[in-house]
């Protein structure tokens, strides 16, 4: 087996891997957020932005695993 | 800490992307310099809209769902569109866009841990002048 066809087939398992690992904590940190939110309304806006800075930094972990799959993808061919 | 924390967030990083810019260009070459400012530009746009939608959807009066779906079309396929193409442009150094992406990272983590010690410093205070009004007491 050459690496381009180990590439070829981690990469996609990699990125199903990562955007699972992302969806799954992104829903349990916003489900923990609103639930918090409903039982103290008076600090919602302090839990939004706790909730916003946790899901930029989510969203972040996802899109550098998908920049180190458009760059590996180029190794393949 | 509210939504504006997010706003200072943003206008903090794109300052410090200028200015690394501007050091990057002059001691290392442009193209990375450059890579560095589209990277936060893109990630503070990112931050920007994602605050936006998450306010506009928990918005306790009835949400305004033209914006809602406004920022959704920018943010979702656009704004990712062109993060794609910046990529396939081959112009700027990856590592670079990473730098510049994480910049705004650093700056939140710099401004939440400077809270931290202001807190400190004041809980310090505050220890502090009840020690001093008991020695007096």
């Amino acid at each position: 087996m050459t690496y381009q066809i180990a590439l070829a087939l981690t990469l996609p398992i990699g990125l199903a891997i990562a955007a699972f690992g992302s969806a799954f904590g992104l829903g349990k940190a916003v489900s923990a957020a609103m639930e918090a939110m409903g039982r103290q309304p008076e600090a919602a806006t302090r839990i939004q932005t706790g909730m916003i800075i946790g899901c930029a930094l989510l969203e972040a972990l996802t899109i550098y695993a998908l920049v180190t799959v458009f760059v590996l993808q180029g190794k393949i061919s | 800490m509210g939504i504006e924390f997010i706003n200072r967030v943003v206008k903090t990083s794109l300052i410090v992307s200028v200015i690394a810019f501007v050091f990057i260009t002059f001691y290392y070459n442009f193209k990375f310099g450059s890579g560095i400012l589209v990277g936060t530009g893109w990630s503070c746009l990112n931050l920007y809209f994602l605050a936006n939608l998450i306010k506009e959807a928990l918005n306790p009066q009835k949400p305004k769902k033209t914006k809602i779906t406004l920022i959704i079309l920018v943010k979702f396929p656009l704004l990712y569109f062109l993060g794609y193409l910046i990529l396939r442009l081959n112009y700027f150094p990856v590592l670079s866009l990473l730098a510049g992406f994480t910049l705004i990272f650093l700056v939140i983590f710099l401004k939440a841990l400077g809270k931290w010690f202001l807190s400190l410093s004041s809980e310090n205070k505050s220890a502090l002048g009840s020690v001093e009004r008991k020695s007096k007491g």
